[in-house]
């Protein structure tokens, strides 16, 4: 049996000396591939660049973990706990390479730097792509400027891996209630929870203009689930971390069993600097520890689970002077994706009470689209939420607004901006563009004297006119739903979706794509990716649940090349 | 129609209906927060100029503004975070204890309550202690170079710099210290005061107004109650999962799926001129 860590820096198994793989970091994607290789009794050393703050981690007792997250929008939201922060963390952007060298400084899209990574944040939206969606460029062929390309694995092949995330991290959902959705040959592990006000709210707007809105499958404990307890609908769900375990997060769903079966030893505050290598293999990784220094560690199998910016970016910290580590294609750093998200916010007269809820309990995919329909444009999943935070309301009035004195008092009271708000929101595709990438900033650095990321991004027709088609439509179904007033919030440039995507694609061309079908870069032996980076297209759906089915499928092909299905144990 | 301090009859009978509504959710009666003693940031007369500018920002009217609610203490513990140990950045977690854990049994909140661990702050990483003695005490205080920190002036030095401005320009205007001036006055020193300063006050003021109290404003929950926002709600959250039913129950005072009970629903005459304008402004339209 397990037993916790007694050392700081450390989770999970500090007997073990000798590892079959490494993995780089520990969020979505790393904890799945975790699972999938320590299930199978090999043994996994895992870094994580941030810190833990799910003490008890890898304590067996059914009481642990107990988190330091809190419903405490200071904490999160303004003081950024678990982000990655934009002083020590900082990155760089600029719209094209026309624009010099970068044009801002500070937080570009940053993730959660925390053990259980990205996710630790999320509200678990967790909707399939659909089939359409893995071979978009067979369907929509060629569109100048963009450069989609098919997927090397299908809707089918991965269907065994969605329905084991689907188990392990227990998805919520209404069986058949999405019109689009494609076939799924298992039911969801539970039913929706607790519809939210606002939710159904938009729904009979939604409904009466002959849309099909539905329960949004959700990694959230609508009832007990393997030793988890249900959601109590606390409202501090998405951009924080959750204080019950009720969300199933990959911390305490992939990650926490990867722990437990004493195969896994996980050093956090622990980011990695580089990659040492020599021809196709690489030899070690060289990572910083706690204290400042570095350190190397080695095992036969190195895997990036980091995110998109940072895989890239660690490829490029990989090889000074040359291409970056595994760039023979050039397409390293390339083809960098976000979700241009479109927000169609609606004042309603009535209180809507989004603080109460988690975040999001309802949406859409009628506006997803059909490839080659010119009457149904290639758009996103709707997600029908509200709004929840206080203090941002009051500076929303006070800094944006400029209101002070009574006005504002008025304004916290009557809350128009968050009490009696509703916000749409559209996951919209991004078509992705070699010009759209990550490369190593020449000239900032962070606070352990690396190169930060540069992001350099702007978005394509393809994404811009969808947004003008559908955010009109947005309009509309606020009207519907009994709106008052309802206006398109500006975009943000850069993006700060927090979804991230591409820069190491995968595909059977090594011409073409950076990793194959099965994650493992063209070029390298023994390097593999298992997150995000590998998605050649973006789709226009939350990708955690695309980005975990991916990752141990990528894992699984590691221990069972043959038959990976074979790989995933309950 | 009657006025009360400058809110008419109808809107401070809406007010009171809310303020009571909010009331009687459990853990906004009777709250007791056992908030340790601000470390001291500012001499007495610069709290006092600090408490002046922020009764501007949120003055009391028919309920507390910032002077009350602590924002003062909130700015001092802020700038003082260093003087704890850890440092008093990040409240912890997961509860307050203002709620108690729901009685799965019954479907109803049970008597037993959390220990308050926002009580005491996080420890910090190494890198996220390099970043906040940037933001506080100034990147020139962090020792072997703050990495991607550097050229950052500490909060501790905008405080005194800023708070110095302002009493200047005030005797530059009127020949008297900021606090000694009528709020008329004080309007129009502020209007002058240097942009960047007065938005930082203004941002912590709403900050320390609506925060948790355990960093200090917000006392009594006066804040949140004033608003009608229940704040953190974990572990009791809104609904509890009875197991026997095999079904939810949520909290009836404070409901997920269905509207505020006994809610009037509707914005006072001002506010909707004022949505009206930005949703004008932002290119949106008006249904109704």
């Amino acid at each position: 049996m397990a037993q916790p860590s007694r050392v700081p820096g450390v989770l999970g198994n500090t007997g073990l000396h000798d590892f079959d793989a490494i993995i780089v970091g520990s969020g979505a994607g790393g904890s799945a591939a975790a699972r999938v290789l320590t299930t199978n009794g090999r043994r996994v050393l895992v870094f994580e660049a941030g810190d833990n703050n799910f003490p008890g981690l890898d304590d067996p007792r059914p009481d642990q973990p107990v988190p330091v997250f809190s419903n405490d929008e200071l904490k999160m939201s303004v003081r950024g706990f678990v982000t990655a922060d934009p002083l020590t963390d900082r990155r760089t952007f600029r719209p094209d390479d026309r624009s010099g060298d970068r044009t801002q400084v500070g937080d570009v899209n940053g993730l959660p730097k925390t053990v259980g990574g990205g996710a630790v944040h999320a509200d678990m939206k967790y909707p399939r792509f659909q089939a359409t969606d893995f071979h978009l460029r067979s369907l929509l062929g060629d569109i100048a400027g963009a450069n989609f390309a098919d997927w090397p694995v299908s809707y089918a092949e991965l269907e065994p891996f969605y329905k084991h995330v689907e188990t392990i991290a227990g998805v919520q959902g209404e069986d058949g209630a999405d019109p689009f959705a494609s076939p799924r040959r298992t039911r969801y592990a539970m039913g929706p929870g607790v519809p939210m006000y606002c939710g159904l709210v938009a729904s009979e707007g939604a409904r009466k203009l002959g849309y099909h809105p539905f329960p949004l499958p959700s990694a959230v404990n609508s009832r007990p689930y393997r030793g988890r307890p249900a959601c109590v609908d606390c409202g501090f769900c998405s951009g924080y971390g959750c204080p019950n375990n009720s969300k199933g997060s990959p911390a305490v769903t992939f990650l926490r069993d990867a722990l437990l079966t004493g195969r896994c030893q996980l050093r956090y505050n622990a980011p990695v600097a580089r990659l040492l290598w020599s021809g196709r293999r690489v030899t070690s990784v060289e990572y910083i520890d706690p204290s400042g220094a570095r350190q190397q560690a080695t095992a036969p199998i190195v895997i990036l689970a980091a995110s998109p910016i940072e895989d890239a970016r660690l490829c490029l910290l990989s090889d000074p002077g040359g291409g970056g580590l595994g760039n023979s294609s050039g397409l390293v750093g390339r083809n960098l994706m976000f979700h241009y998200q479109v927000l169609a916010a609606g004042i309603f007269p009535q209180r809507l009470h989004g603080h109460r809820g988690r975040s999001v309990t309802h949406g859409m995919t009628d506006f997803r689209g059909v490839p080659g329909d010119p009457a149904r444009p290639l758009g996103g999943i709707i997600e029908f939420g509200a709004a929840n935070e206080a203090i941002f309301e009051a500076k929303t009035y006070a800094l944006l607004l400029n209101q002070r004195g009574r006005a504002l008092k008025r304004l916290m009271r009557e809350s128009p901006l968050r009490d009696h708000l509703m916000a749409l929101t559209m996951q919209g595709e991004d078509a992705p563009q070699l010009t759209n990438r990550v490369d190593l900033d020449p000239a900032v650095r962070d606070v352990y004297g690396l190169p930060v990321p540069r992001i350099t991004y702007t978005n394509h027709a393809f994404e811009l006119s969808a947004r003008e088609f559908y955010a009109p439509k947005l309009i509309d179904l606020l009207g519907a739903a009994g709106a008052q007033f309802a206006f398109i919030a500006p975009p943000d440039t850069p993006s700060q979706s927090r979804h991230i995507m591409g820069t190491l694609r995968m595909g059977t061309d090594p011409r073409a794509s950076v990793c194959d079908a099965s994650g493992k870069f063209h070029d390298m032996e023994n390097l593999y990716c298992a997150d995000g980076a590998l998605f050649p297209t973006s789709s226009g759906y939350n990708p955690t649940l695309t980005i975990q089915a991916l990752a141990l499928r990528v894992a699984a092909a590691i221990v069972a090349a043959d038959a990976p299905e074979r790989a995933l144990r309950e | 129609m009657s006025r009360v301090d400058g809110i008419d009859r109808r809107g401070f009978l809406k007010l009171t209906a809310a303020a009571a509504a909010a009331a009687a959710l459990p853990w906004s009666v009777g709250a007791r927060c056992e908030v340790a003693p601000a470390g001291r940031a500012f001499s007495p007369h610069q709290r006092a100029t600090f408490d002046a500018i922020a009764a501007r920002i949120v003055p009391t009217d028919v309920d507390a503004g910032a002077v009350e609610a602590g924002v003062g203490d909130y700015v001092e513990r802020l700038l003082t975070a260093f003087e704890h140990d850890p440092p008093w950045v990040f409240a912890g977690g997961p509860f307050s204890g203002r709620t108690p854990f729901g009685d799965k049994l019954t479907g109803t909140a049970s008597t037993r309550f959390p220990e308050d661990r926002f009580a005491q702050p996080l420890p910090l990483s190494r890198t996220a202690e390099i970043a906040w003695r940037a933001r506080i005490h100034g990147s020139a205080h962090v020792s072997g170079g703050a990495g991607g920190a550097s050229g950052t002036q500490g909060l501790r030095d905008v405080y005194i710099i800023g708070l110095a401005g302002v009493d200047a320009r005030a005797r530059e205007l009127f020949g008297r210290a900021f606090v000694d001036l009528a709020v008329e006055r004080q309007d129009r020193v502020l209007a002058e005061a240097d942009d960047a300063f007065l938005r930082q006050v203004v941002e912590h003021t709403v900050e320390g107004m609506y925060a948790a109290p355990e960093y200090g404003g917000n006392r009594d929950l006066v804040a949140w109650r004033a608003i009608s926002y229940e704040g953190d709600s974990q572990p009791l959250g809104y609904s509890i999962f009875d197991a026997s039913r095999d079904a939810y129950v949520e909290i009836r005072s404070a409901p997920v799926s269905r509207p505020n009970p006994g809610e009037v629903a509707g914005f006072s005459a001002e506010t909707l001129t004022f949505v009206s304008a930005i949703v004008a402004g932002a290119g949106g339209q008006r249904f109704f």
